[in-house]
């Protein structure tokens, strides 16, 4: 063992996943994945709303932009973020004219009244309804909440495309 | 051209000797208070002629001249001769000789004489000067414990000649008169010498080549350290090899199971980050990442600091094994003050200013912690001490001057937190070696008392060292424990108690 060597570690942080990979500045919020490179018409899948390092929040209004041509926002499931461990939060939603309303509200116990972290807020589910490339993004409107009702700063907002074919 | 002191029966050397000691050293005559005759009736006959030490003669030659020297006094009749195969099967190293196998002074040689059981021992010297032969020697008596007749034989010019000498001087140390008709044979041993390498020659793949002593030692301290010193008769310094190899290779295997624990860690974590898709779960794996490789990197550098202390030390162990190992030839450290070249110093050297100046490499782990501490496991760290001559004596205690630095680094039992640093210490360094009689002169004891700056702070360190030199070698092993109490920004008041080993050198 005095003779041999051990081996050092050598290591590349680089998944495409990684926050830290996506070129973005926390706190912020995006979507995972952040691009779909080919989905059949007809077709469904899954796009998680991300919160990256956002530290006590307690609700949120995330408005998502898209093409109402393209894809079909089917089902909208919440996250793991405004969970306070016993309760899933309040959610409730609406969508007109390719806009999304999703709103978000921690339930608070005792111990938890608020939410930090990097998480999925929500999952929608959406089916491809046309070709064509679909971006989806959040608007200005979206919005995280403390539990005091002030609005959390946010550096970014994500983005996404859905490439989608026949 | 040839002298001999005197050419009396042992009874008659006896009763020189003792009336000379009276006249010299009352003490010696008043302390040994021998009964002359009944001494006499009960002294043995037998003597052993240790091998003559050479200087410009080879060592087959001095070998004929000292086998010659004995076989005569042995055809005389007078003493019962050891042969040289009894009187070489011992060698001992004594105190003060400079080379294993060379016995010159006289407790050396009274004491090997006492190891063969004789009552006399002849040792000698013989010199080759400018084709000149001088022979030196002297006669022992066991019983008497001291020299009972001295010989020399000077400026011979022919080897025949001094073998002619050397058959009258055994003559002569047999209490004889010495015939007039006295001649040499022929060079019987010389041919047999001769006849003997032609034989070894003729079958040289028969017979595995004769390693000698030296070359044996190292062999045994290459392969297990301390072996060929302790093959050489130094037992101790051969252990303290051993256990300082011991000891790394703990310590090794120590930082190797840290290493594999963080490095298992961080195979696992990195796997997962690899095939990972959830963001949330990434980043919080990326930091487990991080600490996992410093931390494996951290072990890793530890064992490669060891391997490279194994190494050292284990060099050091094969060099010292060679050095020390018994030669196969007594080797004339020309004590014969005509032959001396030594030149006088009488300038200050570098040497001479550097004297006293050691270094040494300290390993250390904190085994007790304070409150603030108590979450954190510690790191076995490294560090380096100086020690210097400036000192001053208080008593029997000196007082030198130390300057010590060390590392010392904790993390949490969740690798979240780390408190890591270093230390600069300033300290006195007493040596109660004369106070605590434990271990002897062989083991010094140190007591330690600085003062230290951390990385973000100041503190005291108390501490001891109990260190083994190694007397052939100026190389030390010691154990360290040290107390380090500190006033920190990062952890306020706090204490750790470290326990280490350390290896130095010093320049003698």
């Amino acid at each position: 063992m005095l003779f041999s060597s051990c081996e050092d570690v050598t290591y590349q942080l680089d998944n495409e996943f990684d926050p830290e990979n996506l070129n973005l500045n926390p706190p912020t919020i995006f979507f995972h994945p952040s691009q779909f490179e080919s989905i059949k018409v007809g077709n469904s899948n899954t796009l998680e709303l991300y919160c990256y390092d956002v530290q006590n929040a307690a609700g949120a209004h995330l408005q998502i932009e898209f093409d109402a041509e393209i894809i079909s926002i089917d089902t909208v499931l919440h996250g793991e973020f405004f969970k306070n461990g016993v309760n899933s939060p309040i959610l409730f939603t609406d969508q007109e004219d390719g806009f999304l309303n999703v709103y978000l509200f921690l339930q608070p116990t005792i111990g938890t009244s608020d939410a930090s972290g990097t998480m999925s807020m929500a999952k929608l589910i959406f089916t491809v309804q046309d070709e064509g490339l679909a971006p989806i993004r959040y608007t200005s409107r979206t919005t995280i909440r403390d539990k005091s009702n002030n609005s959390i700063q946010l550096n970014q907002y994500g983005e996404a495309l859905i490439n989608a074919v026949y | 051209m040839y002298y001999f002191s005197k050419t009396y029966t042992p009874f008659r050397i006896y009763l020189t000797i003792a009336l000379l000691s009276f006249i010299v050293n009352e003490h010696v005559f008043s302390a040994e208070k021998i009964d002359w005759k009944d001494k006499a009736l009960q002294t043995g006959n037998r003597l052993a002629v240790l091998d003559f030490s050479a200087k410009g003669i080879s060592d087959p030659m001095r070998d004929i001249l000292t086998e010659q020297f004995r076989q005569n006094i042995k055809k005389l009749k007078i003493y019962e001769v050891l042969d040289a195969s009894m009187t070489n099967q011992v060698e001992i190293f004594y105190p003060g000789e400079k080379i294993y196998g060379e016995c010159k002074s006289k407790g050396c040689i009274l004491e090997l004489g006492r190891l063969l059981k004789v009552n006399y021992v002849v040792a000698g010297t013989i010199i080759e000067k400018d084709k000149e032969y001088f022979v030196n020697g002297k006669m022992y008596s066991m019983d008497l414990e001291q020299e009972v007749q001295g010989f020399s034989i000077e400026n011979v010019s022919e080897i025949d000649s001094i073998r002619l000498e050397m058959k009258k001087l055994s003559y002569n140390v047999s209490g004889l008169e010495v015939p007039d008709t006295i001649s040499i044979e022929a060079s019987s041993e010389v041919l047999s010498y001769v006849t003997k390498v032609k034989e070894q020659e003729k079958m040289p793949w028969i017979r595995l080549p004769k390693i000698s002593k030296k070359v044996r030692s190292l062999m045994y301290s290459t392969v297990v350290p301390g072996a060929g010193q302790v093959y050489s008769k130094r037992a101790y310094t051969g252990l303290g090899f051993f256990g300082a190899e011991i000891i790394i290779g703990s310590l090794a295997l120590l930082a190797h199971s840290n290493y594999q624990k963080s490095w298992g860690g961080f195979q696992e974590t990195y796997k997962s980050y690899q095939i990972e898709d959830d963001p949330g779960k990434l980043i919080q794996l990326r930091p487990d990442i991080v600490r996992y490789a410093n931390d494996t990197k951290k072990h890793n550098d530890f064992l490669k600091g060891l391997r490279i202390l194994g190494a050292s030390i284990w060099s050091i162990n094969m060099l010292h094994a060679y050095i020390v190992a018994p030669d196969d030839i007594f080797v004339n450290t020309g004590n014969l003050g005509n032959f001396s070249d030594a030149e006088s110093k009488s300038k200050l050297t570098t040497w001479d200013i550097l004297s006293g100046f050691g270094l040494r490499g300290l390993i250390i782990r904190p085994v007790f912690k304070g409150s603030s501490l108590s979450s954190y496991s510690p790191y076995t760290d490294a560090g380096l001490l100086i020690t210097t001559p400036i000192g001053l004596y208080f008593g029997s205690v000196f007082t030198s001057l130390t300057y010590e630095m060390s590392n010392y680094s904790f993390t949490s039992s969740g690798f979240e937190d780390q408190v890591e640093g270093s230390s600069q210490t300033t300290a006195l360094n007493f040596d109660l070696t004369n106070k605590i009689p434990f271990g002897g002169n062989s083991i010094k004891k140190y007591a330690f008392l600085g003062r230290s700056n951390y990385s973000d702070g100041t503190g005291y360190l108390i501490g001891g060292d109990l260190v083994y030199n190694i007397s052939t070698f100026p190389l030390s092993f010691a154990l360290s424990s040290r107390a380090n109490m500190v006033n920190t920004q990062s952890l306020g008041s706090t204490m750790w108690v470290s326990l280490g080993v350390n290896v130095g050198i010093k320049i003698p």
